[in-house]
């Protein structure tokens, strides 16, 4: 005869079989090769509270934050800014004036930076970003930089 | 901001290009960059296609696309990448196809122009002898103003003054079917509004539609003042109304919107409306009221008549009862009825008035016929027995009787 305590482990354990099936069907499901290369660059110029926007890609963000690290408190905020999204996804951003390029990883809500690539001590003129195949290019003037997620490439 | 003109735009286009292709040379280029290059040539040629006022401009602006397709082609991934959902070749066509199109029109253009040029000579031309006709006519009226204060006003120095009048009317009405078979050459849907505004005060000016009203006017005041000229006179002027009003109705509405402002067209066009309504129903009474007189006068009494449709049916109903008298009693009082209708039919009606009855829808061909029919019949029976006809029926009846005498005698003999 099944007794009332065989009864709730028996319950216990149907409720634990079926919180197992659901935790294990629901966010396993991964769609791969996914390409993000945005095919021209975004010139944005900042408002003056550094916001920047391009309605045409669906992105904004404050350019603040970033221009503080690269030119310390108080500095003012470059005419433009640029950004570019590379096939595997990372925000490349710089601005004349910076010696940097900020590489970032989409968050929820956020950006998180990723790699600083450190392309020209005397400051970018008039950079440019252009998307290639493998990687991302960056022109100013007569200098082409060739960068990747993880810094300059070969 | 100051609008560009076709050949600023054109000269930026090359500066564009010739920086385009030496920045190819030098340094590798921005694809942004591109892309803002090639959506401002395409601003530039849309903007200078709105400026271009020669065919040769739309063709150097076609070569410019060409040129600017060229240039860009090496870019056609990335420009189709950037401009989707358009593409490169799309908005390419596209600029080909308008500077195409707009040859196309700029030529059609200036063909309408040089038509509207001749048009314009040709109303120059009109109007120096409109005027020379209005000068005449005002003298004539002149003239007439005098002849009804005198005495010895007469019916020769009206129809005199009838006659230079209708030459000017004549005149008038040629001048505007000519102008319209010439107007008919005239796209003027293709022409813009500003184009369209100009030819109407330059034909405004030669005050066409003041010629026109001219006509219905000077009409009036002479069948108002003037009663003393012939049937065939005021059946002349029956046809010259009937004219005037076949020309308005095709062409009045259309005169009006070339020659009249919008602001008093819909105004004037019923004044003149009016006008050629008065004008009809008075050519129209004094041309019955002149041909009941005629009948009456040479003794033909026909029953009342005052259109078209009762004169006919008085005509026919007139000779129906004298062919029923004929046939039932003819002789010498029918005979001179019958000759006394035919004298006015055929020395009057129709040799001086038949044409104008027609041309004034008053009476038709088959009318005519239909009245000659009955006029021969007429004759037929008005026609008293001839005395060789008795002479014939006589010897017959004496032939007769003698073959008659010679049977029975033949028969007694037996």
């Amino acid at each position: 005869m099944v007794s009332q305590k065989h009864l709730r482990l028996l319950g216990n354990f149907a409720a634990a079989t079926l919180l197992v099936f659901t935790v294990a069907c629901g966010p396993s499901l991964t769609l791969t090769g996914v390409d993000y290369s945005q095919p021209i660059e975004s010139v944005m110029s900042p408002d003056q509270d550094g916001l920047v926007e391009d309605v045409r890609i669906g992105v904004s963000f404050n350019i603040t934050p970033l221009n503080v690290k690269e030119r310390g408190e108080d500095a003012s905020l470059p005419s433009e800014v640029r950004l570019i999204r590379s096939r595997d996804g990372y925000y490349f951003v710089t601005a004349p004036g910076y010696s940097n390029v900020y590489v970032f990883e989409s968050e929820e809500s956020a950006l998180e930076l990723t790699e600083i690539i450190n392309v020209s001590e005397a400051g970018l003129a008039q950079p440019a970003f252009n998307q290639r195949t493998n990687y991302i290019q960056l022109i100013d003037g007569d200098d082409e930089y060739r960068l990747t997620k993880d810094g300059l490439a070969n | 901001m100051e609008k560009l003109n076709f050949k600023t735009v054109l000269a930026a286009l090359l500066v564009l290009a010739m920086g385009i292709t030496t920045q190819v040379h030098a340094q590798a280029q921005s694809d942004f960059q591109i892309k803002q290059n090639f959506d401002q040539d395409h601003a530039e040629v849309l903007d200078a296609l709105k400026s271009i006022e020669t065919t040769d401009q739309a063709d150097s602006l076609y070569e410019a696309v060409i040129d600017m397709q060229e240039r860009y082609s090496d870019h056609q991934q990335l420009l189709d990448r950037v401009l989707y959902p358009e593409t490169f070749d799309g908005r390419i066509t596209n600029l080909r196809d308008l500077a195409e199109v707009t040859s196309v029109r700029i030529s059609q253009i200036h063909e309408s122009g040089d038509t509207i040029v001749v048009l314009e000579e040709r109303i120059s031309e009109l109007t120096t002898d409109a005027t020379r006709y209005q000068e005449k006519a005002d003298s004539l009226n002149n003239e007439l103003s005098a002849m009804r204060r005198s005495r010895d006003a007469n019916a020769a120095q009206a129809r005199r003054l009838r006659q230079e009048l209708d030459q000017r009317d004549s005149f008038i009405i040629q001048m505007v079917d000519s102008t319209f078979v010439a107007y008919e050459n005239v796209d003027l849907e293709s022409l813009s509004p500003g184009e369209r505004r100009g030819l109407a005060l330059e034909i405004d000016a030669q005050n066409v539609f003041g010629y026109i009203e001219s006509v219905v006017d000077n009409n009036i005041d002479f069948l108002n003042t003037h009663t003393e000229l012939s049937t065939e006179d005021f059946l002349k002027l029956y046809s010259v109304q009937v004219e005037f009003d076949r020309m308005w109705g095709n062409m009045g509405h259309d005169l009006a919107e070339i020659y009249v402002s919008e602001t008093n067209r819909q105004e004037r066009l019923t004044d003149i409306v009016e006008k050629i309504d008065q004008w009809e129903m008075l050519i129209d009474d004094a041309a019955w009221t002149t041909l009941a007189d005629a009948f009456e006068q040479n003794n033909i009494e026909l029953a009342p008549f005052n259109n078209s449709l009762e004169f006919y049916t008085s005509l026919n109903n007139y000779l129906d009862e004298a062919i029923a008298r004929a046939e039932e009693n003819g002789g010498d009082e029918e005979l001179a009825r019958y000759q006394n209708f035919t004298d006015l039919w055929f020395n009057d009606v129709k040799p001086r008035w038949q044409e104008y009855l027609i041309s004034a829808n008053l009476m038709t061909y088959d009318n005519f016929n239909t009245i000659d029919e009955k006029i021969s019949e007429w004759n037929l029976y008005a026609q008293p027995t001839s005395y060789t006809t008795l002479i014939f029926l006589g010897l017959a009846i004496v032939i007769a009787l003698v073959l008659l005498g010679l049977w029975l005698r033949e028969r007694s003999t037996k």
